[in-house]
């Protein structure tokens, strides 16, 4: 058999290293596509043999844009391994922590990762990117750092460092916050509301121009669900979609293993989970903004209900194109703010509980769900009875999303190269594609970082095109 | 002046925090970027091609696939002054209790044996993509490394004062003190410790010295620079600033600390060894760049 794969190495602007490969036959048709994640860390096993309550403080490492979530999740996990209840006080903290934890990724990922793509189309390919997003569009990067600066105070007061924070602790929160801190943090919320509002003023008409481009890629899709709001950091269930919309299966976080595996693929450090009921390949899904808007029954956030109907999103329910993404991350962070403002204007966060006094074992596993920004994260750990960890497994969101990524890559590059173009325009399409799923692939294998090169590959193993030709 | 600097920065295995507090040092270092310092590569922000040299490299994370060794190799060629940045760069970071486990057991662990995975092929991935190193190694044990910048990630301070010093050239300096001369709660009085306890396992009071209380923290074990951040928040050191100044070994250190506070006479080392995971915490983000560097598998 011959023919040849297409390789896109590195792959800019995205958290982690990937590379792509397109394997393409004599006639030039797309065969196969595959986004190969080229990291792994191990973090699973080497987990084992550590006390079980330093695991939040461990695993915050395995991604430094969404450590947050990583620490909540896992937070989570070992509350139920010691049987405690969280107080309502130390849920607020957590909560708030959370938020601005999304709130940093989003900023991160729409204004300085993927911005270029939007604003800086008229730029060479070699120059898009932060250095020339400053020279052109020097107010939005200072208000975007403005407002972003807000989430990693939050954070660092909160959590004790912007990055890896540690004061979630087994059945509660480790740092009370006084007043002081708290009034200046509203202070900066609601400037970072007005300043959020301008920037979205400033890009509206862009936005609506690029929603004109967008073709639908129907796939299922996977998110917690409750039936009052969004359910970024807690509930009782997660839901799958079909690709038309309907509920194809519900199930408890701690019974995920029932509803949901992982298979692993040769081509990739990242396995490619799927839905039991539906089986592999018809499994795969979607995670993340897209399907957490898909499966949210309200948005309990006037803010962003009222962004949401201005894009006309509910009436396009489910979302199907990957564009929608950004979008959906745009309403997710006004809910952010919205909901920030309300918590942090709340002086009941002032006071602190106690932490319970007498911990053990009680069972001896324990999953911890939350939404992470870029979609559904599992830690899962067994214990022995004195909470050693003796087995740990997570599924995290990126990894969720890279079998469908595989899948639309080869839509969008058969549309190229079944005409012959193999150029920047080909590398740009797939990589911006990519970027819409704000991949982090640090967190996908719990590995660890590398831009992304796409290789066009003979279906005998002859390299016909490598975009960019070094890295 | 009108010579910029050319910065790349680089991400080996990591986990992109680094690169986060970079960003978060933003505001303070936004006049700098563009005036005085030139970023012409970072893959993880920008399209542009690799140079062929650059003034400055900075360098995050560690080595763990061959690709990781390749990288390390070419741009140290291409660089005046190599930057090794982050705890993960500097001493192996979290990655490093990888060291624990052969590369060869972490890929069955995670492909082959973990709960709810299915491989038909029953081997690990290994098509295009970049095999693992047997064990993670520092990046002094490859390359010459200019200035370290220690921190998981580093403090914001330290970000700030690493571009000053490339722009003014005055040295980048260290700080000689350790996390317990920074910390709130450090009374200046010799420690004493009755017993040595299981974090979260027992009261915590967040006021006083937490190894006085007889929880692990590594404090005098570990460089400052960090403002005990994570005492701070109510949680103990866990040594990511790596070894103190003039502290070759943070675990010598800590047995050293230790022993000189108590007599451990209610528990026996070896409790105290598997209870308190000594070396995982000890170690915890120096396992590599420590004199016990890795496991050896025995028979």
């Amino acid at each position: 058999m011959c023919g040849k794969t297409i390789s896109l190495k590195p792959i800019t602007r995205i958290e982690g290293h990937a590379k792509v490969s397109i394997l393409v036959d004599d006639e030039n048709n797309v065969k196969d596509a595959h986004f190969h994640v080229l990291e792994f860390r191990g973090f699973e096993r080497f987990l084992c043999g550590r006390p079980v309550e330093e695991a939040p403080i461990i695993v915050p490492r395995i991604c430094g844009l969404c450590s947050v979530s990583h620490h909540l999740a896992s937070v989570k996990a070992v509350d139920s391994i010691f049987g405690l209840e969280v107080g309502e006080w130390a849920e607020k903290l957590r909560l708030i922590l959370h938020l601005a934890g999304f709130m940093h990724s989003h900023l991160l990922h729409f204004f300085i990762l993927y911005a270029p793509d939007l604003l800086l189309r008229d730029v060479p390919f070699s120059k898009r990117g932060f250095t020339e997003l400053i020279k052109r569009y020097p107010k939005l990067v200072k208000q975007v750092l403005r407002i972003r600066g807000f989430s990693q105070r939050v954070i660092e007061v909160l959590g004790g460092s912007s990055v890896h924070p540690t004061a979630a602790v087994p059945g509660g929160f480790a740092k009370p916050i006084d007043r002081d801190d708290r009034l200046k943090l509203v202070d900066l919320a609601e400037e970072t509301a007005k300043i959020y509002l301008e920037i979205l003023d400033s890009i509206e008409n862009l936005l609506h121009s690029y929603l004109d481009e967008v073709y639908n890629y129907p796939t299922n899709f996977l998110a917690l669900h409750s039936e009052s709001d969004l359910a970024l950091y807690d509930a009782d269930y997660i839901r799958c979609l079909s690709k038309e919309g309907d509920v194809i299966d519900e199930f408890k976080p701690n019974e995920y293993l029932r509803h949901i595996n992982e298979r692993v693929v040769p081509w990739s450090y990242a396995k490619a989970p799927f839905i039991l009921k539906l089986g592999y390949p018809e499994g795969i899904y979607r995670v993340g903004p897209l399907a957490r808007f898909n499966i949210a029954s309200k948005i309990d956030s006037e803010w962003a209900d009222s962004l949401s109907k201005s894009f006309n999103l509910y009436d396009r329910r489910p979302l199907s194109a990957s564009r929608y993404y950004n979008v959906v991350r745009l309403v997710e962070l006004a809910y952010c703010i919205d909901k920030l403002l309300d918590l942090l204007n709340n002086s009941s966060i002032e006071r602190s509980e106690r932490l319970e006094e007498k911990i053990h074992v009680r069972f001896n596993e324990g999953v911890g769900v939350v939404e992470a920004p870029r979609g559904t994260l599992i830690h899962h750990y067994s214990v022995n009875d004195e909470g050693l960890i003796t087995g740990a497994n997570m599924v995290v969101a990126t990894v969720q999303n890279t079998p469908i990524i595989d899948e639309e890559i080869k839509l969008v590059a058969s549309k190229f190269i079944e005409r012959g173009v193999m150029g920047e325009d080909l590398l740009f399409s797939v990589s911006n594609l990519i970027r819409d799923y704000d991949p982090c692939l640090s967190c996908s294998v719990h590995s660890g970082n590398l831009p992304l090169q796409v290789e066009v590959v003979s279906l005998d193993g002859r390299i016909i095109a490598r975009l960019p030709e070094e890295l | 002046m009108n010579s910029k600097f050319k910065l790349a920065i680089i991400s080996l295995t990591s986990c992109a925090g680094c690169e986060n507090a970079i960003l978060n040092a933003s505001p303070e270092i936004l006049d700098f970027l563009g005036k005085d310092i030139e970023i012409v590569y970072a893959p993880i922000i920008m399209d542009s091609p690799p140079p062929s040299s650059v003034d400055i490299v900075i360098v995050t994370g560690a080595v763990r696939t061959e690709e990781d060794e390749k990288k390390l190799v070419e741009w140290r060629d291409k660089s005046k002054i190599f930057v090794s940045f982050g705890s993960c760069s500097c001493f192996g970071g979290i990655p490093g209790l990888a060291n624990f486990f052969s590369s060869d057991t972490l890929l069955k662990y995670s492909y082959l044996k973990q709960l709810g995975t299915i491989n038909v092929n029953n081997s690990p991935p290994s098509n295009g993509i970049p095999n693992l190193t047997d064990y993670i190694k520092p990046l002094r044990d490859y390359v010459k490394v200019d200035l370290y910048v220690p921190g998981c990630p580093p403090p914001n301070t330290l970000v700030v004062n690493l571009f000053k010093s490339i722009i003014s050239g005055e040295k980048f300096t260290l700080s000689k003190k350790s996390v317990c001369d920074e910390c709130p709660l450090n009374t200046g009085k010799e420690k004493v410790i009755s017993k040595m306890r299981r974090w979260a396992f027992s009261k915590v009071d967040k006021d006083k010295c937490f190894l006085e209380q007889g929880f692990i923290c590594l404090g005098p074990a570990t460089r400052g620079g960090c403002g005990a951040r994570c005492i701070k928040a109510g949680y103990p050191c866990r040594g990511c600033m790596g070894p103190a100044e003039n502290c070759e070994d943070q675990a010598a250190k800590m047995i050293s600390a230790i022993s000189s506070a108590t007599s451990i006479e209610e528990v026996s080392t070896e409790d105290l060894t598997k209870l308190l995971d000594l070396a995982g915490t000890f170690y915890r983000f120096t396992l590599p760049f420590s004199i016990f560097k890795r496991k050896i598998r025995r028979g």
